[in-house]
């Protein structure tokens, strides 16, 4: 263990091991592929929003040079989806499409250029049905359904918990204050287009390559719609040009692109166009959220009822577990002793909404964070104190029922307050010049998988031998954040070789051993710990060996800059390769597993199974704006972010993670929206984007970038690889609210509503003006009747962790059979 | 309509003769004929900057130049970057983490090639302004901006100490592996 | 985007033979909006003609008193060019502020005058607007946040050229090739078209004409201009409202102004009745801001788009002092 308290690569910034892969244009995403006989792959897509598909009409696409195949949708009549709860897509649509971009059939052709004339000459006949363009909507609009299952009418998916008596709190409370928050919809936009290329083999197996976050679930549809054995489908997982969720759910051109190379026996290849990409979407979800708190004086919560209705689009994905995240992770930063949640999501005719970075907690934290600010206002504090004297304690259980290990919140927002010399600054700058101040934190991986199972969420395989060289195999996904580099560390580290001794096998569902993919800032943790032990048992079989042949306690080797060797005599001791050797000739062919699951969580009601983490990384952060009073034009030239990783692996990498967070939240704050507009009545009243493309859709660029100070702060935790907690996703979620208390800082108006835009600023600067209260944000909280919350005491109150009343309350749905997304009773 | 032009391409000062159909981009032609697939593509309309390579020295976007308009211009794309060792923009994009998914770099590092001969002391308002056409998702640009300012440091031949190591890595005592 | 027949004249006349002789062929520039135009098959020509090689469209020279630019000069190369900076300082700030590098880098003036228009509900392949030749406008009742403050009642684009607004601020002239071989000069203030005259086009220009170039006038000694615009992004953004400005002053009285917005209407628009609140009289920044109130005057604003009014007052004021800023001298 003296190398881990003495690590040598871990917390240095090395260079990532497929750094110069990436840098000479030899790292090989899957649009780089290409094989013999390959034929090319397109999609024929829905221009209305909800229709019965009455008939498709090929016969002028087939008179088009070049065009060799038709795929259909009744040659696939299986659905998948993400989580076994939602498996409501079909590879193809046969019955109905759902939303403006809906795939109705493959076309294959010997170009690319021939199978999109043709998807142009298909024609495809609809009977068009009311479109559901809201979750207002989607509450009253009882005919035409979107799907035939969900909890009501047109609701995916509704619950409502409650953890301590959260009225009799808010009588406790010195102020009660009620927000309604809105936060519009956006989408991942990486700069790779989905791609994937299906090849048969000769005996009836098939392998597809693919632009993939989790091609162990890519695995899993395929079987299933295929009606192949899985251990006949091979997928591997290419690097992806950017994931950032976009590329987490199983997706149809992966399905219908294996499907065709079967049919047809010849490889095929698609890669979808930008436009294609906005109608995959899976991104962040619209969220209208009403928060009520009850404070005391000194700022400290008692009482918290949260509501958030999720606007999905036509499908499931992630939805249902989107919709507990838009709760779970409130208790987590401040101490909340009585919390109440209630949460719906709704199927209407959109692109479906699924985990963009952050995944449901972005929205519900936007929210906290501005309610948090006003509250402090409100009762005469200081925003920087009313966070900083109510954290959640390390080592504790949230009334949620939230374990939470390391906590390192404090010292995040000490290195910020005084970094960006807040306790100066704050609401002292010049009329037009503000600072905001917001904190957030994240998971380190969900705590129970998405299908429910009692297998390792990870898996790391090593095999050594006499040449020295490691191989390690992991089913974990490089999709830019450096998976790839943690996994060669956290080997060498332990065996003390060099990164460039050790050949990674990585997202081959062949190959490699299962991980559950590259979501929910899970890798490092997790992998990183399965990695560690496999390492460790190949390091203790090479010790004995290597104490058998020196004649030392194994106990005593060192296993450093490639040698292996007595701490007591340097000296005394042999290279990694001979010492491999030794081992190789005592115990035979050398090969080590690790694996990981996380630890149970406390929680025990129907809910539960989403929130629950081995760890929880934290962030605060400070952004500075600059506001024009005349236009409502404003700029961000500075951000302070601190964030606790618990121990960076490499801090490169960490930094650069934070810097994209903060660059995408500020794209969050500013400019992304994917609003969809309606189209006038007569032109079928479609759902459409705003012409999809990357101009339309604003994200910042070089010029938009304001100055960023980080600070990476450690708080090892117990539960993570060398003390490692995510970084991936967190450091977003403070942007947001932060530029919005910047604002109110800058000109005293409350934007509640993000993207904030320079109209919105106006507008609420006029309503100011005229004696109103100077906001702009939603109106209202749409009507819902929740019925009775399962109620579940908090563990001050004595709980168990189980719900008083789930009989009572009974399992909504009534459609889960197995327990899913890990929602377990 | 689907009449081929034949047409010899100078690549990486590599010429090659290739017949294509007319409308087809540059872009298509260095990656589907020359099977060069270092360069990108993000959307295929101008929107992105993925698909930069040089023309004549000048970056442009691969994806809006017809094929056929650059017959005989000296086109450069990643591929050509590397000579027996990595291009000094290469080598600091990788050390530095200015690479995370990697799909963006070779059209970044081609714009920023374009620049550092051009102006082989850009300030830091230079670097943002000339790469201000390439879009990246991952990196909030500040690793790429401090990678070229680097490697523009190295071009001088100046010794070229990694930027700002002490206070970047406040956390981290060590000096950069390997 | 389909394919179809390509010629690369290397003259004018060889480029005007083709255009005349091939039905609907079409000239290409840069193109970097004609390609899109032509991937995302808002037009899709059997024929296209590149002007790349013909080289007599490119250049910049000093020419009667005037700054002549082919129209096949990249908008980087106008940005760049030290006879621009000095006296024709807003077409250099607007040609900096186009696209981005790598566009501008392709983009060329003529392109960037003849460019259609931004309207989603027009690029978007699912709306027969009335700008495509169907019977409504859906940004009249849709979303217009983008849309025109001024002249919006058949037809809600805006004009998407920043050159248009620097270009007429310095009075250019587009000098244009006929089907009928015989050139012609068009004052920038005849060039374009609103929608009631012709939905179909931008420009008065006919099929087979060919813009061969624009000379505008560069300012004098006591001469200032100035190009503002406002945008959400500082690139790969369109702009919100422009402005461009040329101010003559005899001591600080303003001799002579020019004044033109654009990204506010289907056209470029020269405000006269703004120009008159400065002329002869002593340039101040408050009458800068009334000159701003006055170029908004007019404005009818649709249900999204009222915060362009105050924006344009703005970009206004700030283009009028800029320009003044210059005109005293300090360029």
């Amino acid at each position: 263990m003296a190398d881990r308290d003495q690590p040598r690569i871990v917390g240095t910034p090395f260079r990532r091991v497929d750094g110069v892969a990436k840098v000479t244009g030899r790292t090989r995403f899957a649009d780089d592929l290409a094989f013999p006989r390959m034929v090319h792959l397109k999609l024929v897509r829905s221009h209305v929003p909800h229709a019965n598909i009455k008939e498709i009409d090929t016969s002028a696409a087939e008179r088009i040079d070049g065009v060799i195949h038709f795929v259909r949708g009744e040659d696939m009549p299986n659905t998948f989806g993400i989580l076994p709860v939602s498996q409501d897509e079909h590879a193809l649509a046969f019955e109905k499409v759902r939303f403006v971009g809906d795939a109705v059939l493959g076309v294959v052709a010997l170009t690319e250029d021939a199978a999109e004339e043709a998807t142009r000459a298909v024609k495809v006949d609809y009977e068009e049905l009311d479109t559901i363009g809201s979750v207002e909507e989607a509450l009253v609009t009882s005919t035409d359904k979107i799907h035939e299952y969900g909890d009501e009418g047109n609701i995916h998916k509704k619950v409502s918990m409650e953890f301590g008596d959260v009225e009799s709190g808010f009588d406790d409370a010195d102020l009660v204050l009620e927000d309604t928050i809105f936060y519009e919809g956006n989408t991942h936009l990486a700069m790779e287009q989905h791609a994937a290329v299906a090849v048969p083999e000769g005996d009836g197996k098939i392998t597809v390559w693919s632009a993939t976050q989790t091609p162990h679930y890519v695995h899993r549809a395929l079987a299933k719609v295929l009606e192949l054995p899985a251990a006949h489908i091979r997928v591997i997982a290419c690097p992806n040009g950017g994931g950032f969720g976009g590329k987490s759910d199983p997706f149809n051109h992966e399905i219908v692109a294996a499907k065709a190379a079967l049919q047809i026996g010849r490889p095929v290849k698609i890669c979808l166009t930008r436009e294609e990409v906005f109608y995959c979407h899976r991104g962040r979800h619209p969220v209208t959220m009403h928060v009520k708190t009850g404070f005391k004086k000194d700022g400290a919560i008692v009482s918290q009822h949260l509501k958030t209705a999720l606007d999905g689009g036509a499908f499931g994905s992630y939805g249902v577990a989107s919709t507990y995240y838009t709760g779970a992770l409130q208790t987590v930063t401040y101490k909340v002793p009585r919390y109440r949640f209630d949460g719906l999501r709704a199927f209407t005719n959109k692109p479906p909404c699924g985990p963009k970075r952050g995944h449901g907690t972005p929205q519900p934290r936007f929210a906290l964070e501005v309610h948090l600010d006003k509250a402090a206002h409100a009762l005469g504090m200081d925003p920087a104190d009313i966070r900083l004297n109510h954290l959640q304690p390390k080592n504790s259980v949230t009334a949620n029922w939230l374990k939470i290990g390391s906590m390192g919140l404090e010292e995040c927002l000490q290195k910020v307050i005084d970094g960006s010399g807040w306790r100066q600054r704050y609401g002292k700058l010049p009329e037009g010049h503000g600072l905001g101040i917001a904190c957030s934190s994240y998971l380190c991986g969900a705590g129970l998988p998405i299908y429910w199972n009692h297998m390792p969420h990870t898996g790391v395989q090593i095999k050594l031998d006499r040449s020295g060289g490691v191989a390690v195999f992991c089913g974990e996904i490089e999709i830019g954040q450096g998976s790839d580099s943690v996994l060669a560390a956290c080997v060498a580290e332990v065996l003390g070789i060099d990164l460039k001794d050790i050949r990674l096998c990585v997202g081959d569902t062949d190959l490699t051993p299962v991980d559950l993919g590259s979501y929910s800032s899970r890798v490092t943790l997790m992998m990183g710990n399965a990695a560690l032990q496999a390492a460790e048992r190949a390091k203790e079989l090479i010790a004995e060996a290597v104490a058998e042949r020196l004649q030392v306690p194994a106990g005593q080797l060192v296993f450093a800059e490639r040698r292996v060797f007595d701490a007591s005599d340097p000296e005394r001791g042999m290279t990694f390769s001979e010492a491999v050797a030794t081992a190789e000739s005592k115990f035979g062919t050398l090969g080590t597993t690790g694996s990981y699951t996380p630890p149970r969580s406390p929680g025990r009601f129907r809910g539960a199974g989403v929130g629950p983490s081995p760890a929880y990384s934290y962030s605060a952060c400070v952004i500075e704006v600059c506001v024009d009073r005349e236009t409502g034009c404003y700029t961000v030239p500075k951000v302070w972010i601190a964030h606790d990783v618990g121990r960076s692996i490499n801090p490169a990498l960490v930094m650069g993670q934070v810097e994209g967070s903060i660059y995408k939240g500020l794209g969050e704050a500013m400019m992304a929206e994917s609003a969809l507009r309606r189209l006038p009545k007569k032109r079928s009243n479609a759902l459409v984007h705003k012409f999809p493309s990357m101009l339309e859709y604003k994200s910042p660029t070089f010029l938009d970038m304001p100055e960023i100070v980080t600070y990476l702060v450690e708080d090892p935790d117990p539960n993570g690889p060398f003390g490692a907690k995510e970084v991936g996703q967190g450091p977003l979620l403070p942007v947001m609210p932060a530029v919005c208390n910047a604002i109110f800082d800058a000109v005293g108006v409350r934007i509640d509503q993000v993207p904030a835009h320079p109209q919105m600023i106006l507008q609420a600067l006029d309503d100011k003006a005229r004696g109103g209260p100077g906001r702009y944000g939603p109106k209202r909280f749409p009507d819902v009747s929740w019925g009775e919350p399962l109620r579940v005491p908090t563990p001050d109150e004595g709980g168990d962790g189980k719900a008083i009343n789930a009989e009572q309350v009974g399992v909504r749905g009534g459609t889960m059979k197995e327990d899913p997304e890990g929602v377990k009773s | 309509m689907s009449e081929h032009v034949t047409a010899t391409y100078r690549v990486n000062s590599e010429g090659r003769t290739i017949a294509h159909p007319a409308h087809h981009t540059l872009l298509e032609v260095l990656r589907e004929a020359c099977g060069l697939t270092g360069t990108k593509h993000g959307c295929e309309l101008g929107e992105c900057g993925t698909c930069t390579v040089l023309i004549d020295g000048e970056p442009q976007l691969s994806c809006l130049v017809l094929a056929r308009e650059v017959e005989g211009a000296a086109i450069d794309t990643v591929e050509g970057l590397e000579g027996r060792d990595l291009h000094p923009l290469q080598k600091t994009f990788a050390d530095l983490g200015a690479a995370q998914c990697g799909y963006c770099t070779p059209g970044i590092l081609m714009a920023a090639k374009a620049l550092i001969e051009r102006k082989p002391t850009p300030t830091r308002a230079d670097v943002c302004e000339a790469l201000s056409g390439n879009l990246c998702r991952c990196t909030g640009y500040i690793k790429i901006i401090e990678a070229v300012e680097w490697a523009a440091a190295l071009c001088r031949g100046e010794s070229g100490a990694r930027p700002a190591d002490a206070s970047l890595y406040g956390v981290c005592k060590e000096k950069p592996h390997g | 985007m389909r394919n179809f027949d390509y010629y690369l004249p290397s003259t004018t006349s060889e480029a005007q033979d083709v255009l005349k002789k091939v039905k609907g062929a079409r000239a290409k520039a840069g193109g970097t909006d004609l390609m899109g135009l032509l991937k995302d098959r808002l037009t899709a020509p059997d024929s296209v003609v590149s002007l790349d090689n013909v080289g007599e469209l490119t250049g910049i020279k000093e020419r009667d008193g005037g700054v002549w630019i082919g129209a096949t000069t990249t908008i980087a190369t106008v940005a760049a060019n030290k006879t621009v900076h000095r006296g024709g300082e807003a077409v250099a700030e607007a040609a900096a502020r186009t696209g981005t590098p790598l566009i501008r880098n392709r983009a060329t003036v003529g392109g960037n005058l003849c460019q259609r228009p931004r309207c989603w509900y027009f690029r978007h392949p699912d709306y027969p607007c009335s700008k495509k030749g169907g019977e409504t406008c859906y940004a009249q009742e849709g979303e217009n946040k983008y849309h025109a403050i001024f002249d919006n009642v058949t037809c809600n684009i805006i004009h998407p050229s920043n050159l248009a607004p620097a270009l007429w601020a310095h009075d250019a002239k587009i000098h244009v090739l006929g089907a009928n071989g015989k050139t012609r000069d068009i004052g920038i203030d005849e060039f374009w078209v609103l929608p009631e005259e012709d939905m179909s086009k931008e420009t008065v220009l006919e099929d087979g004409d060919l813009v061969t170039g624009v000379t505008y006038t560069p300012g004098g000694r006591s001469s200032g201009s100035a190009y503002v615009e406002v945008r959400e992004k500082q690139s790969y953004d369109w702009a919100l409202t422009n402005a461009a400005a040329r101010i003559d002053l005899s001591g600080s009285r303003v001799k002579d102004v020019r004044l033109v917005i654009s990204a506010v209407a289907p056209v470029p628009m020269r405000r006269e009745d703004a120009e008159a609140v400065l002329k002869g009289k002593a340039f101040s920044e408050d009458l800068a801001w009334k000159a701003g109130e006055a170029a908004v005057a007019d404005a009818t604003p649709l249900r999204d788009n009222k915060y362009k009014v105050r924006l344009l007052k703005a970009t206004v004021a700030h283009t009028l002092i800029a320009a003044a800023q210059r005109a005293k001298g300090g360029k």
